[in-house]
This record gives C-alpha cells, structure tokens and sequence, in this order.
C-alpha cells in the first residue's frame, strides 16, 4: 500500500512537471515535419548540413502560397486579382500579398546599394559590348537615356555612374531570374500570379484557419465571377490537406478501437473495473514517457511522440496480463507473482531493444527510445503497485470471448508438432529474416507517405507549367573555403547552367553571384570599365554633362554579400552556413542539371525530396541495426533461461512474426521505410511479450489465463492496427498493416512454439 | 527587378496628361480634356529642360512626340543627339540611330503605364486620382493649370513630389518636381492631331508598325 502511494505521488509528479515544462514553454512541441530530422549531421561536419541547407530552403518556401487567376478579360483581371488580394490582406496570418507590377519602389535603396560600385557593376552584354570594342555603343546609348523621357537616373546617380551603366546591371539581372511574377497569355486566356507571404507562425490551427479562409475567398470569388478560375498551391495547402485526411483517418479508427477494446474487455469480465485499471496502467506509461521528454529534451518532435505513444500500447498487454490472472489465496500479492517472471522479462528483452533504438545517432530516434524505455517500466509499476488496488474481477467462462478463446486453442492444438521439428522451423525462420530483409528493397520516398489531394496536385502542375512557380523546389549547394571562391564558382556554375534556362529544363535561377558579383569579376569589370569606356569616352562626356568625371579607382572597397542583406533580404535565402545555393525554379530535367555540375567538384545539386529520402533511409538502417542486435540480445538471454534448443524455438516467435510482416506485408504491396521498420521494432517487443508471457505461464490452471491475456492482448492490437490498415493515408495504411501481420504471426507463433508436446486446455483435449 | 523599380516611367504619364489636355476643345468660357479618338494622333515638338542637383546647366533636349491611343508614344529626340524612345504596351524601348532596337522595360508595369495613358487620353482623370491629389485651375479663360501631388503611400511618391501642367487649348508646360531636388521641365509646341494611319516613319517605330 505504501509503494502505491509512492507511485501515485511519482506518477502526480511527473504528470505536474511535464505539464509545467509546456506551460512554460521550456519545452516545445514541434510538429514541423523536418525540425528534428538529421540535426544530428551537424556535430558531425564543419558546415550546414545538406539536410539543415534544406529544412531552410522549405522553411521559406513555406511561407509563400500562390494562386493563379485566370480569366478571358485582362482589365476584369486586374480588378479580380486587386479585389482578392484586399481581402487575403485581411485574414489573419497574411504578412502581405504582391500583385505583379506593384512594389514598394525600392529604387532609391537598391541605387544606394550599387551607387559606389556601379562601375563593377556589368551587365553581361555590356560586358561583352565592352570586350568586344564596342564602347562608343555604350556611350551612345548613355546619350540617349540622358534625354530619355523615361529614364531613371538621379544626379546622384549620375555622379557615381556617369555611363548609366547601373540601370543595365539591374535589367540584365531581372532577365536572369526570369519571368515568374508577371501576367502572361496562354490560348486566350491571362493568368496572373498573386503571391502570398505568410507569417512565420502559420502551423497546426492557424494554418487550417488560414486555408479555410482562403477556399471561403476563393469561393466567393468564383460566385460573383463565374468566369474566374483559381489555382493554388504551396506547402501550407498540402499540409492542412494531409493532416486533415490523416487526422480524419485516425480519429475515427481510434474511436473504433477503442470501443472494441471496451467492449473486448467488458465481455470478458463483465466489469468495467478492468477496463479502467487498463486505462491506468496506459495512463501511466504517457505520462512518464513524456516527462522523460521534456526532462532531456528541450524541443519533442511530434513524430517521437506519436511513435512513443504507440509504443508504449504495449503496455496494455501487461495490465491485460495482470487482470485474467485469478485472486490466489493471499490474494492479489499471488496474482503479481503468477506473472512476473513473463512480465519481467518482457519488460527487459523491450527495453533492451529500445536502448539498441536509443544507441543510433538520429535524435529523433533517441527520442522514441527514451519515451518508450520510461513509458513501459511506468507501465510496470503501475502493474506492481495500482493493478493490485483494484477489486478483482474473474475472467467469466462463459463469456464469449473465453469460449472463443478456447475453441480456438482447441483447433489449433492439432497444429502442434515435435519440439524437434518445431525447431528446425524456427531455425529455418531465423536464417530467413537477415536474409529477407536484406533482399526487400526499402522505398524511402518521402512522396509515397502522404497522399496528396488530386486537385492540388493539378493546380500545382498547372501554375507550375503556366508561369514557372512553386513546383520542384531543387538547388544547387555551393561550397569553398571563403566567400569570394564561392562567388567565383557560382558565377562559372550560372554560366554553365544558362543553356538549359534557354532549353526551358529549368524555368529560372537565383544565385549570390547574381546580386554580387565576385570581387575577381568586379574588379575584371572595373579595368575593362576604366580602359574601354571611361578613357576613350569620359571626356566628351563631361562635356555634356558639364561635370568633371574621374576614372574608377581599381583599389576603391568592392561590394561584399553580407553589404547587401539589409537592402535585399532575399539574398538570405541564398546563403546556408558556409554554403551558398542557386535556387532553381521549375527544374524539369535533374539529370540534365547533375551532368552539367558534374566537372564542379564544389557544386552539387541537391533535390529536397531526395536529401530527406536519403535521410530517411539512413534512419531505417540505423532501426535495422537496432533490430538486428536486439534480436541477437534476445536469442542470448533466451538460451540463458530456457537452454539452446528451446531458446531457440522461444526467440524465433517474435523473429518468425517480424519475417512474416515483411514478406506479407511486401506481397500486399506495403512500401518497407523507416516508418514501417520502426512498426517491426513494435512487432518484436509485442511478440517477444507474447512468447514469454506464454513460456513463463505455461505451467497448469495459469496456462489458460496466460493464454486468454494474450489472445486478448492480440484482438486489442489488432483492432487498434488491423484498423489503421484500413486508412487512406499511405504511411497510417502501411505502418498498421505491418504490426496487425505481425502481430497475429507473433501471437501463433508464441502458442506454436511454447505449446507442450501433450497441450490439455480447458476443453479437455489431450494431444 | 527593374521591372519594379520603372515608377519613374509614371511620371510621363502626366506628361500625356498635359498632351491630352491640347485635345481640349476650346471655348472661350471653359477647359475641359477631351480625350483623342482611337482614329486620331496627336504630333507635336517638345523641349525638356532636365535641372540636376549640383550640376551647373540643365540637359537640355528638344525634338518630335507622336501619341496615338492605338499605338502608344514616340518620343524622338533631335538635339543635342538623335535618339527615339517608344513607349507602348509591350514595353519601352530605344531605338538607337543606326536602328537598333534596345528594350528599357517590359511587363505589368509598364503596362500599367500604358493603361494610364490610354485612361488619360480618354478624358478619365478619376483614374490618377488613386495616385495623385489633383488639383486643377482655369486661371483665364482660355488657360488652365493642374497641380498633383502624390498619394503619401503610393510608390510613386519615392520618385516625384510635385507635379505641375498648365497649357491653353493645348499643354504648354509640365514641371515634374523629384525628392532628388532634381526637376524635368518640358514645353510643348505645334501640336497637330491627325488622322491615323500613322506616318510610316512613326508608324514603323512601333513593335506592330509597318515594317521597312
């Protein structure tokens, strides 16, 4: 009574500390899909990760969200596209809209930036008009836009870029980011891109706040202007998509299970006093496996608490273990004892495993284990020291699930077999697992976990095809020792890529080197400035602008990228460490792309989806490692307790269980990721439970108990996975296809290979 | 982003908002534009005078202006250096003397010019008034003066503080006042509206003119 007390206080605790760390904010949920994805890379290199260079790049396309309006009547249009924008304005969670032709006018700023460097400043054909000798075309083209009525130039302009030079490099830098965001004409129709930046806090209930508001405008918009139609996409219209199917999906599966489960163990026991002795042992499990979180981690991602919470379901199957245990004669001491050495040991081969989980470099991984290892010993204690509290209530044998139960033993006590054979079974099955899951290939593919709405996918294609925005958000990481190297090898790297913007295989580019030259270029720039254009050409100049003009000076300051941030904020996104990156705009052809970088040994292109499907498949090894070495600790300790041959048959039921949901669940079409290896890590510690709750409880009257608690711990699994099977969500559909498999190879397993030669249930049949 | 950053091109919108004003049809006892049918041009010549801070003589120019509603405006520069500038939907452009074809600008903002134009030739004034405070003033009978301000929040407000046109049955003067302390002054004279076609010596000068 005292050590339930104690528990109570701890598990109160506990419960007050986590609570606290998220009140206060020492911790953080984070839902964001890649927040804690390979951040463990970067102990591991000097730089940014390929990983972190990505998690930036989607960070900031992630605020932006695009429709395309597009209509048969150019002036409707506009008034259309102003009208919607006014009101997109006004949702919360917009940080501003930009139609194409409206701009803060940051020409004066931008002419402050370049002023005192214009003369390094080259458009590349002025560049080349000036190598070429053709000077006197400049300075021709200077005369004119002095008396152009729509030129831009200042005095102050003027002064610091007396050949007008500036307004060029701008012009020619505008045609190398391409079009994007303008209106164009496509079979009689205008589209126009209205372009939406979000503020930074749009997740989880702002962002669906934020698309609900968007689709009533749209609807709206439609309505009133039939002839309207309206594309849309970025990030934030896929996310809200997919987590809303995915939470629809597993809302009502949940509710499902959850009711079956009630209804299992109602119709077990006729009382709903099990029921909530389960829930307290559950109960407990969260609560220490997330104070264990927020105790070591001041940020938890969202995946390690789903997968922990799952994990540690598990620990439903060591109350069930507990309640069919009958009151013994010194009453609810004996039913502890009836099962600890299963319960025991199935707590250790679990947390063994989870510690091999824990020992991989990923912390994402780390934090599953963590949240698993603290969940299960609560789970335990709760078992120990609360489960006993509670009044028993017998297991009724007439109740439908007994009398299923042992029908069901009773038919497949024919299966039963020599333990000799049974053996060789289970070696066969042990020596095919490393093999199978060596030969099953893994599908990382970060795109076949969701499923995307059909229609956003369309939009996308279409806006994408249309003006050359959002689709495939591909970059080129460029490295080197020091700024100006990299400069130097964007600029060859840009150069080296422009026949494949003119072939349309990429729809624009945005590099460092665009906004900055590098120093090697500027200075090439200024010399070829000072010899061609200002010596031949000042002179006469400065006789129509009545104004002394001095030569450039080779030795004045050069412009330097992080001069040019506060002006142009962008060109933040351009940099990722030590690394700079070309943003690529609408890249059809990668394979193009990475045969033109090939003779860079410091550029590299590197597509998201791809860098967070290696991730993901790196992390899947590190699950097979744990697997693999957890299975071998388990094979150890079984040998230990129970000798070699029926170590053997004992380990091979959650070893057979996990071949069995990797050759079935591939033959049904399920994709093997690092999701659905964490599901066989889940497969194994359940399995492991069943054949040692079974090989500990095999022992006269508590044979059948032990028997029914693990039937009834497989129908629980079963209906909480079997039904997440039945989920529209790829990674939901594939993860509960994998543990509902393995799971009911697990549970025939466990009775297979722990049934004794001569099995006698209750009905009576003698083998 | 120098599409974006073109604002200064607005600027001759008001200069055609001074041009369009010399389709007045005169009457002694009132001015009022009337706005060029989409069969007429206007000609004339201009003189712009272009004040720069700190420099000790304004850049002075003179030359020819066509304006067609169809078309857009040729703004062809005979002294102190031959040069032609064009400005019409498909963007700006320098045609340089030896005929080469060199774009300034394109996209939504100059078209947007270009809408401006076409509303101010249409006799609209209401459509500057999103952008400008317009103040007008029949100061005789036959003249009048009209005086814009820029909206504070608008973009053009970076590139002009004040623009002032004043004329009589056709505008004689536009002073374009900038935050530079810079300043455009431009005079127009012998202004004639025609009757399209164009000339082809104009007529060629535009993307869908005739060709040579």
């Amino acid at each position: 009574m005292r050590s339930a007390f104690i528990w109570i206080i701890c598990l109160v605790v506990m419960a007050s500390f986590s609570v606290w760390q998220f009140a206060t904010d020492r911790t953080e949920l984070d839902a964001d899909f890649l927040s804690l994805i390979g951040q463990e890379q970067e102990s591991n290199q000097d730089g940014v990760s390929d990983i972190d260079a990505v998690r930036a790049l989607l960070r900031e396309n992630g605020r932006q969200a695009i429709l395309m309006l597009s209509h048969t009547d150019r002036d409707q249009l506009e008034a259309l596209a102003e009208q919607l924008k006014t009101e997109i304005s006004q949702i919360d969670g917009t940080e501003n809209v930009t139609l194409p032709g409206q701009n803060a006018g940051r020409l004066d700023d931008v002419r402050s930036l370049y002023g005192p460097y214009a003369s390094g400043m080259l458009s590349d054909s002025d560049r080349t008009a000036l190598a070429n000798g053709q000077a006197d075309l400049l300075y021709q083209r200077t005369l004119q836009q002095l008396y152009s009525p729509a030129s831009s130039f200042t005095s102050t302009t003027l002064k610091q870029d007396p050949f007008l030079l500036m307004p060029e490099y701008l012009n020619g830098l505008a045609t190398k980011l391409g079009p994007g965001n303008d209106i164009v004409t496509k079979n009689d129709r205008i589209y126009l891109p209205l372009i939406v930046s979000l503020q930074s806090d749009q997740s989880g209930s702002h962002a669906n706040n934020w698309v609900d508001q968007i689709n009533r405008i749209i609807g709206n918009a439609h309505q009133n202007a039939p002839e309207l139609k309206i594309f849309k996409t970025g990030q934030i219209f896929f996310a809200v998509n997919e987590a809303a199917t995915a939470k629809s999906d597993v809302q009502t599966i949940a509710l499902i299970a959850t009711l079956g489960i009630a209804i299992m163990i109602g119709l077990t026991f006729f009382s709903v006093l099990p029921l909530i002795g389960a829930i307290v042992v559950v109960g407990s499990g969260l609560i220490a496996g997330t104070t264990a979180l927020t105790a070591f981690f001041g940020t938890i991602h969202a995946i390690a608490l789903v997968f922990g919470a799952t994990m540690i379901g598990i620990s439903i199957d060591y109350a069930l273990h507990f309640l069919v245990v009958p009151t013994g004669k010194t009453g609810s001491d004996d039913r502890f004892k009836a099962i600890r050495s299963g319960l025991g040991l199935g707590l250790l081969t679990s947390v063994i495993g989870f510690i091999a989980l824990g020992l991989s470099p990923t912390s994402l991984l780390l934090q599953i284990a963590i949240y698993s290892i603290a969940g299960l010993l609560s789970a335990y204690c709760s078992v120990k020291f609360l489960l006993p509290l509670f009044p028993a209530r017998e297991v009724r044998t007439n109740s439908p699930i007994a009398v299923i139960h042992n029908n069901l033993m009773g038919a497949l006590s024919y299966l039963v077999v020599s333990a000799r054979l049974r053996l060789i079974v289970a070696g066969i099955l042990i020596a095919a697992l490393p093999l199978t899951a060596y030969l099953v290939p893994g599908h990382d593919d970060i795109r076949a976990l969701g499923q995307s709405n059909p229609t956003l996918v369309s939009d996308a294609r279409t806006i994408s095809e249309t003006l050359g925005l959002g689709g495939s958000p591909a970059f080129i990481r460029i490295d080197g020792d020091s700024a100006a190297k990299r400069l130097e090898t964007s600029e060859a790297v840009r150069k080296a890529i422009s026949p494949l913007i003119a072939d349309g295989k990429i729809q624009g580019a945005m590099a460092l080197s665009d906004f900055v030259p590098s120093i090697a270029r500027q200075k090439a720039n200024r010399e070829l400035v000072r010899n061609n254009l200002y010596q031949p050409f000042a002179p006469a100049l400065a006789e129509v602008l009545q104004i002394s003009i001095s030569t450039p000076d080779l030795d004045a300051p050069y412009l330097m990228p992080d001069q040019v941030s506060n002006t142009l904020p962008e060109v933040k996104t351009l940099q990722a460490g030590a690394s700079d990156i070309i943003r690529l705009r609408g890249v059809s052809d990668s394979d193009a792309v990475a045969k033109v970088l090939k003779p860079f040994d410091n550029a590299r292109l590197i597509s998201p989806t791809e860098t967070i499907s290696t991730q993901f498949a790196e992390y899947r090894y590190w699950a097979y490692i744990a697997l693999g070495s957890v299975l071998l600790i388990a094979l150890f300790l079984a040998s230990l307790r129970y000798g070699v041959q029926k170590g053997i048959r004992i380990f091979s039921a959650p070893a057979g269980a996990i071949l069995f949901a990797l050759l079935v669940g591939t033959v049904l079409g399920v994709s093997i990721s690092f999701f659905t290896t964490m599901a066989m890590f889940l497969v194994f510690a359940i399995g492991a439970d069943y054949v040692l709750f079974l090989s500990e409880g095999n022992e006269g009257e508590h044979t059948s108990n032990t028997q029914l608690a693990v039937f009834l711990s497989l129908i629980s699994s079963v209906l909480a996975f079997g039904l997440l099977a039945t989920s529209s969500v790829p990674l939901v559909s594939d993860i509960g296809t994998v543990i509902a498999i393995g799971l009911v190879g697990a549970w025939f397993l466990a009775f297979w290979m722990t049934a004794p030669n001569k099995l006698t249930t209750k009905t009576g049949r003698g083998n | 982003m120098i599409r974006r950053l073109l604002v200064l091109i607005k600027l001759c919108a008001i200069v055609i908002v001074g041009l369009s004003a010399g389709q007045l049809a005169l009457h002694a006892e009132t001015v009022k534009p009337a706005p060029l049918d989409e069969n007429e041009y206007l000609h004339g010549t201009f003189e712009l005078a272009r004040h720069l801070d700190g420099f000790e003589k304004p850049l002075l120019s003179r030359g020819e202006f066509v304006i067609s509603p169809q078309n857009g405006l040729i703004w062809k520069t005979t002294f102190p250096f031959p040069g032609i500038t064009v400005l019409e939907d498909d963007g700006i452009f320098t045609i340089t003397p030896n005929g080469d074809r060199n774009a300034m600008a394109s996209g939504s903002e100059t078209r947007q010019f270009v809408s401006m134009i076409s509303s101010v030739l249409s006799g609209n004034w209401d459509t500057l008034q999103s952008q400008f405070n317009i103040a007008e003033n029949t100061k005789k009978s036959n003249t009048w003066e009209t005086i814009l301000t820029p909206r504070t929040n608008g973009a053009i407000a970076t590139q002009v503080n004040r623009i002032a046109a004043s004329g009589d049955i056709f505008v004689k003067t536009v002073t374009i006042e900038k935050p530079s302390s810079d300043q455009d002054v431009i005079t127009f004279d012998d202004q004639v509206v025609g009757m399209l076609p164009l000339p082809p010596e104009f007529a060629k000068l535009f993307t869908d003119g005739i060709p040579e």
